[in-house]
């Protein structure tokens, strides 16, 4: 049967199924109100725009706009920034508002700077130095009359770039986070460096140069590191940056999910210090702010140090908490820099972030020791695969040793390729440290007991932290 | 082929087939609700419709009509995960039926997708409506849906300080 009336056409759709047998008088306008007439007579232009905007006369509103499910059906198709947005409207609104966000099934998502943006590809291999196509040197270095200078640190606008792909990024996604965990290299530290001599401004907290007013709405845990590891967004392909003169700066935005909260914490210089003096695994708790309550919920920490001893006491204050409770997961490395929200950069000694999880939220750690791609490893990551919940999401972070990469496997984003191939809709970000921390565990959802730590510091190895959860179902809507 | 009389609220009675009617939830429960009460299984069910006016049911018949043939969706789906749904049910044929109605036309077929429960309709004039809604400011929203703030005191500064950064663009 072929029906191909113009859908506009006001002729009577005629075939078997819709037969307009009994309409003597098609009524064209009953009751509707006067301003549906108005907007009939005018509207010659197909698109809604000129209607709904340009209309400023003082009329009852639409009936739909109060009617609970259909506001909400429509607030659930829209990014999360016009759902805040669309809060502030009325009461009803943001009610419903408050409702789409609690019922919104959350995913991770990954933003993505550096100076080349969009080229990842072709920037990442010139900057990694390894078989350097002409294409990526064209990139870099255009053959030009002009002189042309490569966008390091001191590529001026690289600052108010980043922000604007920070803030673009996070206004644009569908998804609401909880947490941003950024990892960036040292050439954006330099950066901001620069522009603070060069204003003269001071900011007892660096990240503000590129997250501006973000850490305000969500906590932002930040790492200056010798390179970086990052998904690019939407793929989840993942492309290891080694060079720590090259600006490049990944984040993760950790979702919104019912039954997992995840809590930033840092480490000042006076708590390491005064742990150092005495080591117990209560003071250990009270510092991270693992919360007694919700203990026996913690499934994992990432733990981030800077770099300024070996071993930090709070390193070896949470070796004894993990052989108090060796369940919970760990994954960390030593950066060059940790940045914390609310906390003054210069008194942060160590960061990082507790993660909670109901029955729906599995935290699993693996390290790989090996220098190769070894069976060994190899198993690792099958273990680290088989202890996904099934049908589930999840994200991963990565810190591997500034001495693996492109200089134990001669070529470059051997690990990250490794790790894509494996979990090709996993957004990972990381980066390469100088040292890491890792308390090996498979999580499986059962409660079988695991081995203590002897030691969670290491070097030459790279660690996963692999976060997997599963939306629970639906609250349900009043009435 | 087993009819059904759909009448819309003005007296308008549109005669179509059972099958394709009951791709409507609502009309789908109406029928079944008749057969039970019906002696004669070869009586022709009649509904009446109070809140539709002929014009709209007749666009939602068509929409049916159209999309007689595709896989019917879980009732529920779109809570399942907000994202994506009404792109990939929307056709050409969609863009061209919804492009000419004027808001007026698409806020009464809301309704009556809503009523009717007739998902993929409701699904793409809701995205449609909410293509409106994307990008634009406060204010802008509240003048084409001709809603007034009716928070009290500070409520409302209260929620726009919590939300700072996807009120200041």
């Amino acid at each position: 049967m072929s029906t191909k009336s113009t859908p506009s056409s006001s002729s009577t759709p005629t075939s078997l199924d819709v037969a307009n047998a009994e309409n003597p008088k098609r009524p064209r306008v009953t009751t509707e109100d006067p301003k549906e007439k108005s907007e009939q007579d005018g509207c010659s232009n197909p698109d809604l725009d000129s209607d709904l905007f340009d209309k400023s006369d003082e009329l009852a509103p639409p009936v739909f706009v109060s009617q609970y499910h259909i506001v909400k059906h429509i607030l659930q198709y829209l990014g999360i920034a016009d759902v805040l947005r669309a809060t502030l409207v009325s009461k009803q609104w943001a009610e419903i508002g408050q409702r789409v966000r609690k019922q919104r099934k959350n995913n991770p998502y990954t933003i993505l700077y550096h100076t080349y943006m969009p080229d990842h590809k072709l920037a990442f291999e010139y900057f990694n130095g390894f078989e350097v196509s002409e294409e990526a040197k064209q990139l870099v270095k255009p053959a030009s009359k002009e002189r042309h200078r490569v966008k390091n640190y001191e590529y001026p606008a690289l600052l108010s770039e980043a922000r604007s792909v920070v803030k673009k990024t996070f206004l644009d996604s569908y998804d609401e986070p909880q947490l941003l965990v950024t990892f960036a290299t040292t050439a954006i530290d330099n950066s901001v460096l620069r522009e603070i001599k060069i204003n003269g401004e001071r900011s007892e907290e660096r990240m503000e140069w590129i997250l501006r007013g973000l850490q305000k709405t969500v906590p932002c845990l930040s790492s200056i590191s010798c390179g970086v590891i990052a998904t690019l967004p939407n793929t989840c392909k993942a492309l290891e940056m080694e060079r720590s003169t090259y600006p490049c700066l990944s984040s993760l935005a950790i979702p919104k999910v019912q039954g997992l909260t995840i809590k930033m914490f840092g480490v000042t210089n006076q708590q390491n210090k005064m742990l150092k003096k005495k080591m117990e695994v209560d003071n250990v708790k009270n510092i991270l702010g693992i919360d007694k309550k919700n203990e026996d919920k913690l499934k994992g920490i990432v733990f981030l140090q800077r770099a300024t001893y070996r071993t930090a006491p709070i390193a070896t204050g949470i070796l004894q908490y993990l052989r108090a409770n060796p369940n919970v997961a760990l994954g960390g490395g030593i950066h060059e820099g940790v940045f914390v929200t609310g906390l003054p950069d210069d008194n942060v000694i160590a960061g990082g972030m507790l993660i909670y999880g109901e029955e729906n939220v599995r935290v699993s750690s693996i390290a790989l020791q090996e220098t190769k791609i070894s069976p060994n490893n190899q198993k690792k990551i099958d273990q680290l695969k088989s202890s996904l919940i099934p049908d589930g999401k999840s994200f991963a972070i990565m810190f591997a040793c500034n001495g693996r990469g492109i200089g134990m496997h001669d070529r470059p984003n051997v690990e990250a390729d490794l790790f894509n191939a494996h979990f090709p809709t996993t957004p990972l970000v990381g980066a390469f440290t100088l040292g890491e921390f890792c308390h090996e565990l498979i999580s499986t959802g059962s409660n079988a007991p695991v081995e203590s730590p002897r030691r969670i510091d290491f070097a030459y190895t790279t660690v996963f932290v692999m976060v997997s959860y599963k939306h629970t179902s639906e609250t349900q809507d009043p009435k | 082929m087993a009819l059904v009389r759909v009448i819309s609220s003005d007296g308008a009675a549109f005669l179509v087939s059972q099958r394709l009617a009951k791709r409507s939830g609502k009309l789908k429960t109406e029928i079944e609700t008749f057969r039970k009460s019906s002696d004669n299984s070869e009586a022709q069910p009649e509904i009446r419709i109070v809140t539709i006016r002929a014009e709209i049911l007749r666009l939602v018949l068509q929409w049916l009509q159209q999309h007689q043939n595709d896989p019917v969706l879980p009732a529920n789906q779109n809570e399942q995960d907000g994202r994506g749904d009404a792109e990939m049910g929307q056709s050409q044929w969609d863009r061209d039926f919804l492009a000419p109605m004027d808001l007026g036309i698409v806020m009464e077929l809301i309704l009556a997708a809503n009523h009717l429960e007739v998902k993929g309709l409701l699904d793409i004039t809701c995205k449609l409506v909410e293509s409106k809604i994307t990008g634009r400011t406060v204010d802008e929203i509240r003048t084409a849906f001709k809603l007034k703030s009716d928070f009290k005191g500070n409520e409302e500064e209260q929620t726009r300080l919590e939300n700072r950064w996807c009120v200041e663009n």
